[in-house]
């Protein structure tokens, strides 16, 4: 196998394997998968469910 | 570490000063319904780190809303150090009517007059010593905008925060206040803390209250009995509410020295009310407005003056720019970004291809058609969802969506909606799951279960891809239609789909009734350019974040399993089909035959179908996929100028034979089908049990299913739009008598 | 002259005598200041006549036709 070959397998593996465990991780803390907009998105944890919105 | 909490009416800046004091970029919002959970952040400036608490903004301490019980209950019971009441000070009574509730609690508390700057800028002035003698608290004035008095009402919170201080009262009645009293001293007997404020709950008759302390209930009915006042009857509530206000406009409001003695004035934001709510032209400018936005971004012929101009004027044929600028007509600036960053993803595509050249052909396939086909499939669109996210934040922050949610309340009405379900729904064009969050400020459940279902159908930034590119796809290659026009038509189907479903909905399985509206309309103002700019930045960085993950990992995933057979033998290009991608996507294939693009399509017809199943990690998916599958296929057939997602659906319509319904469809079907997984986890925490949830997804795929294959079969053979016609009368007829079988067994 | 505030037109104020209507309501009127003595300015009304928008305790509240009902108020 050449060598462009092995990098190419290494990162390929790397960069599906980091998403799908960054994925089950954030699942394990309970962030939800977040949002398209950080900026609004601060219920990443969901922590109580009783919690209400906010008006600001 | 010491906590304190930040309590305030809603739109008081009670955000800002978070931000201000924590250090955190969030959104800011400026009309009801932006709601944020409660937050917490750090205050790094002493030597001792405080932890900030956001509560949710409230009116009073009423259980009149979850935002009120979730503010009351972590006061009294998670019992911070100190609360820090903000205050919008040209609001200064209506404000100070938290205040005075706030006070009745066991709690430090420092009072942060905001908004300073708008107070000086009238010319009025507020003496915030007599305010603060009067008050018993510190009083501070800032401006959480530009960022000043922070310090200053920080040093002040931290300073009072171990001293301990009793809540008082502002009833000045006698006879209540001895009632108060009484009750106070038997609710201490009981151990209860917050002797005075439960007192006066109590004597408001407030129902949590009640429930917890039904043995003193006796004594406020006793004391009913034998007090009456002119006007209240025995209704306490009203009369507390009174008094409090009867105490504000005494002693609070004198101190507000107005410049302008006037009592109404007119304001330059009514001035353009008059013309943005009109009567008549109210909605039609909304609708123009909307229309001109998408024009900016999508249209391919500027303000129609593509016929004006002299042939290859603006074309800049033959340059490396060729095409940018516009091609028979003028390109948009949402569509001129778009061809500059083409230009950029062609540069790379041909410099990497060049240089795997020697390599093994796998290697070139998987990182030149794989990786990079999708991923540029869609990079070329991040300018237009930038330039639509820009128009729609203008709307938002400038408070003319308010406005818009004003006017169309009579209309949303007869939909079983108020206006204020507007709002969330907007949202959705920016992104489905803070819209869904946002559905929290609709009391009513039921209409929050029905808005938050069809928020996905007000398409998001994600979707924005496939509108474009099928649109784009369809102009370019039937020669029919703009851009514009298709793009807008398909976002309003979208729209008109949700209230349809909504007006099903509450005829049905979410039967209610219509919602209060009461609703606070800030005046109107320049949008922050610095806001708009971070927001804009925020999201560029997101949709990046995404592409060279999620979206990243997927191509990868989707070009290795296209391109091996279930043996695992390597394929190439021409063999797809052999491939396990290939039989998985012709096993589902037929699935989508009444939508147009299933069986009925030739070559490679189940990518469609794929390519819509990936849109369940993450929409960009379906444009990405689309991508790489056609990118594989440039160099097996007719080369078609590849233009980023455009140029791929162009491609596979070519290969497959798909017709102009059928993408209608497939749009149509991508827009209202189950969203991404990250949509479908924010919806299932906003639905109050399970059930509703599993019908959730239920109704996601018939609607799509519905909606898809109309414009299919209708698009197809126009007779159709009659058998769809009589289900929808036969259905309506079946609702109309259940719901009267309904209403009798009821009676 | 007393009439409820639905009965208003654009650009008459009046001084609130009393608030009815279901508690949910009455409440969420008083929260936002509308209390007897409180001053209430009409200042809009969206097409077709409901929502309208009210000036009270110096800001804008909008209200529908059937909660406006409930104010009674005696008019300047």
């Amino acid at each position: 196998m050449q060598p462009i070959e092995i990098i190419v397998i290494v990162a390929c593996v790397l960069i599906v394997g980091g998403v799908i465990f960054k994925a089950i991780y954030d699942k394990k803390k309970g962030k939800s998968s977040c949002c398209c907009d950080c900026s609004k998105c601060t219920k990443c944890y969901k922590k109580d469910q009783n919690d209400g919105g906010e008006n600001n | 570490m010491h906590r304190f909490a930040l309590a305030g009416n809603p739109n008081s800046g009670k955000t800002t000063l978070f931000n201000g004091l924590t250090g955190s970029t969030a959104h800011v919002g400026n009309w009801p319904g932006v709601t944020v959970d409660k937050r917490e952040g750090v205050y790094k400036k002493f030597d001792e780190p405080i932890a900030i608490v956001d509560l949710p903004g409230i009116y009073s301490l009423s259980p009149y809303t979850p935002e009120e019980v979730i503010a009351r209950n972590y006061i009294l019971d998670e019992k911070p150090d100190c609360v820090i009441n903000i205050i919008d000070a040209t609001n200064l009574e209506r404000n100070l009517y938290l205040t005075t509730q706030l006070l009745e609690i066991d709690v430090p508390m420092v009072l942060a007059l905001n908004m300073m700057d708008a107070v000086e800028k009238r010319g009025d002035y507020i003496d915030e010593k007599a305010l603060e003698n009067r008050l018993g608290i510190p009083v501070v004035k800032i401006s959480a905008l530009k960022g000043e008095g922070l310090d200053k009402l920080m040093e002040r919170a931290h300073q009072v925060c171990s001293v301990i201080r009793y809540g008082k009262t502002v009833i000045e009645d006698v006879a209540l206040k001895h009632l108060i009293g009484d009750i106070k001293i038997a609710l201490e007997g009981q151990g209860v803390s917050n002797p005075m404020f439960h007192a006066v709950k109590l004597a408001e008759f407030d129902e949590i209250e009640v429930l917890m302390h039904k043995d003193t209930v006796n004594m406020v009915e006793a004391f009913k009995k034998s007090h009456q006042y002119d006007g209240f009857g025995d209704d306490f509530e009203a009369l507390i509410a009174d008094a409090r206000y009867k105490y504000i406009t005494k002693y609070f409001s004198p101190t507000l020295k107005r410049k302008n003695k006037e009592k109404f004035v007119v304001t330059p934001s009514d001035k353009a009310d008059k013309v943005l709510t009109h009567k008549i032209w109210g909605i039609p400018i909304f609708l123009v407005i909307l229309f001109t936005i998408f024009h900016l971004t999508f249209s391919e012929n500027l303000f129609f003056l593509g016929g004006l101009l002299p042939e290859g004027w603006v074309s800049f044929e033959g340059t490396a720019f060729e095409g940018v600028f516009g091609a028979g007509g003028i390109n948009s600036p949402g569509v001129m970004l778009m061809s500059l960053v083409e230009i950029l993803t062609t540069f790379i595509s041909d410099g990497v291809a060049t240089l795997l050249a020697t390599s093994p052909e796998w290697v070139s396939g998987l990182i030149c058609d794989g990786v990079l086909g999708g991923i540029f499939a869609i990079l070329g669109f991040l300018p237009q969802i930038l330039v639509l996210f820009l128009f729609f934040s203008i709307l938002e922050d400038s408070g003319y969506m308010a406005r818009i949610a004003f006017i169309l309340d009579r209309a949303l009405r007869k939909f079983g909606l108020s206006g204020r379900a507007f709002l969330p729904m907007i949202m959705g064009f920016g992104c489905s799951v803070p819209a869904m969050i946002n559905t929290r400020t609709l009391a009513d459940e039921k209409e929050k279960i029905a808005t938050v279902r069809v928020i996905p159908f007000f398409s998001c930034g994600a979707k924005l891809p496939i509108l474009t590119a099928v649109s784009g796809a369809i102009v370019g290659y039937f020669g029919v239609g703009n851009v514009d026009f298709i793009t807008y038509g398909m976002y309003l189907i979208g729209m008109i789909t949700a209230l349809v479903a909504v007006v099903l909905m509450r005829e049905t399985t979410l039967k209610g009734d219509t919602p209060p509206f009461i609703m606070e309309l800030p005046a109107y103002h320049a949008p922050q350019l610095w806001n708009l700019v971070m927001l804009l930045w925020d999201k560029a960085k997101h949709f990046i974040h995404k592409a060279f993950t999620i979206i990243l990992a997927s191509t990868i995933i989707i070009w290795v399993i296209s391109h091996f057979s279930f043996s695992w033998n390597y394929l190439s290009d021409d063999l797809m089909h052999q491939s396990i991608l290939g039989g998985l996507g012709q096993l589902i294939q037929p699935l989508f035959t009444p939508l147009g693009f299933g069986s009925q399509l030739n070559g490679m017809g189940w990518v469609f179908a794929v390519a819509a199943i990936t849109g369940l990690i993450a929409k960009e998916n379906v444009v990405s996929t689309l991508g790489t599958l056609a990118t594989c296929l440039i160099g097996t057939m007719i080369d078609i100028e590849s233009d980023g997602g455009v140029g791929a659906v162009s491609i596979m319509i070519a290969n497959t034979g798909i017709t102009l319904p059928a993408l209608l469809a497939f749009i149509a079907f991508n827009m209202t089908t189950i969203p991404c997984f990250a949509a479908v986890a924010a919806a299932k925490g906003e639905m109050p049990n399970k059930k509703k949830f599993n019908w959730t997804i239920v109704f996601w795929v018939i609607t799509s299913y519905i909606v898809a294959s109309a414009l299919y079969l209708i698009g197809t053979a126009w007779w159709t739009a009659f058998l769809y016609l009589a289900v929808a009368i036969v259905a309506i007829t079946i609702i109309k008598f259940t719901n009267k079988k309904r209403e009798k067994i009821g009676k | 002259m007393i009439k409820t505030l639905d009965k208003f037109s654009i650009g008459e104020s009046g001084v609130v005598i009393s608030v009815s209507g279901e508690r949910k309501i009455k409440r969420r009127l008083y929260d936002m200041g509308i209390t007897n003595g409180a001053e209430i300015y009409l200042r809009k009304k969206a097409p077709l006549g409901d929502p309208i928008e009210v000036t009270v305790r110096s800001y804008e509240l909008s209200l529908r036709n059937s909660e406006a009902s409930c104010i009674t108020l005696e008019v300047t």
